[in-house]
């Protein structure tokens, strides 16, 4: 009697939270039928409604990506694929480098199609892997010119307010266009800007992994402090904030109101 | 304490298990949906370039030294690098590589243009 007791109570428990998640599977299977059937401004309706639930999927950007890739939203569809943070995944990857293509983002669609060979994709992707990346090969044959650089460049700053993850890929691949031309042209503001996009979309890590130490500028040793701050070496923050204090330049009174928040 | 665990675990089991399911469905659904609509060839591509800002550059000392800020070789060679870039995301947007090749042309005919504009103002001179 308690065995049937306890069994009616758990039914009528998992009923309540069945409904939620019956809803957000039948939307994404919704979601899924319409890509299929190349209806992709229906495919994001319903996207849009699982990316709102409580337990929307952890690879949602599997789903959203490709979507919003194929309806030429290439800006929107980076910044889905950027802020994943599910395991990766080799479809996702792909859908990635193509629109990383598209956004003539080469060298980042070359090292994601690279990447894919490497780890192992099925034989038709794979090939198409390779011909991606050897029309980016043959273009960088030669240095690329001063004005590519610019473009990149021109691109991240349009989008550093409104999507500063995206601005970050652009101005990443500012850098690594520049290490390919045949003189430095604007490698520290390329730097500069880099570090502060990627602070400013929440990947302090990746302004840590840049090889800049001491820092050539102090707007980067700006930067440094903040990732070091995001990222919990209260310490090197410190060290860093106080030398752009005692320097009174520019950042002064950031570095000050930084320093403030800075755990004891 | 046990019958609490239990229902619990029978609850937990009975919500779970035909969402997992169904998430699974979409999953391979959508894998075989993006296998079906990867795009294997991808259109030649050109190194965009810009353009712009050493004209606006170019444009404040020319008002300085009184000469008129666009000229209509300036608007050519504005044409020209506009045609490129078109022609470049043409080139990547369509399939068709007779497309990116018209467009390219148109380029080059800009191009063109801009550069005899600019032979006949040194003749004049």
């Amino acid at each position: 009697m308690r065995i049937l007791c306890a069994v009616l109570v758990a039914l009528a428990v998992s009923r309540e939270l069945r409904a939620d998640d019956a809803a957000t599977a039948r939307h994404l299977l919704q979601g899924v039928r319409a890509f299929k059937a190349e209806r992709y401004d229906e495919a994001l309706v319903e996207l849009r409604v699982v990316a709102r639930a409580a337990d929307a999927p952890a690879d949602l950007a599997y789903y959203l990506g490709p979507t919003l890739y194929k309806l030429q939203r290439y800006d929107e569809a980076l910044a889905v694929f950027v802020a994943s943070r599910a395991a990766p995944d080799a479809l996702t990857d792909f859908y990635l480098g193509q629109t990383c293509y598209q956004l003539r983002l080469f060298r980042k669609a070359r090292s994601v199609f690279a990447e894919l060979r490497a780890r192992g994709l099925g034989p038709v992707l794979h090939e198409a892997a390779g011909r991606y990346i050897a029309l980016v090969d043959a273009t960088y044959q030669t240095p690329p010119p001063a004005g590519s650089i610019d473009y990149y460049v021109s691109e991240g700053i349009a989008r550093t307010a409104s999507a500063p993850a995206v601005a970050a890929e652009y101005l990443d691949e500012a850098r690594q266009v520049e290490s390919l031309a045949r003189e430095p042209h604007r490698h520290l503001e390329i730097l500069e800007r880099l570090a502060a996009a990627w602070n400013d979309s929440g990947r302090p890590q990746r302004v840590l992994g840049l090889a800049i130490e001491p820092a050539p500028s102090l707007e980067l040793s700006w930067q440094r402090a903040r990732a070091f701050a995001a990222t919990g070496d209260a310490a090197r923050a410190r060290a860093l904030l106080e030398a752009i204090r005692k320097a009174q330049a520019a950042r002064a009174a950031e570095a000050e109101a930084l320093l403030a928040q800075l755990p004891p | 304490m046990r019958m609490v665990l239990f229902s619990g675990l029978i609850g937990w089991f009975v919500a779970t298990a035909p969402a997992t399911a169904s998430a699974d469905d979409a999953h391979a659904e959508m894998a075989a949906a993006l296998t079906a609509q990867a795009d294997l060839h991808p259109a030649p591509l050109t190194l965009p370039v810009v353009s712009a800002a050493p004209l606006h550059a170019a444009a404040s000392s020319a008002v300085k030294r009184g000469i008129p800020a666009r000229s209509a070789s300036g608007d050519a060679a504005r044409s020209a690098a506009n045609a490129a870039d078109r022609a470049s995301r043409n080139a990547q947007g369509t399939p068709s590589q007779a497309l990116a090749h018209q467009a390219q042309a148109a380029a080059a005919a800009a191009a063109g243009q801009a550069q005899s504009q600019r032979a006949m103002r040194r003749h004049r001179k």
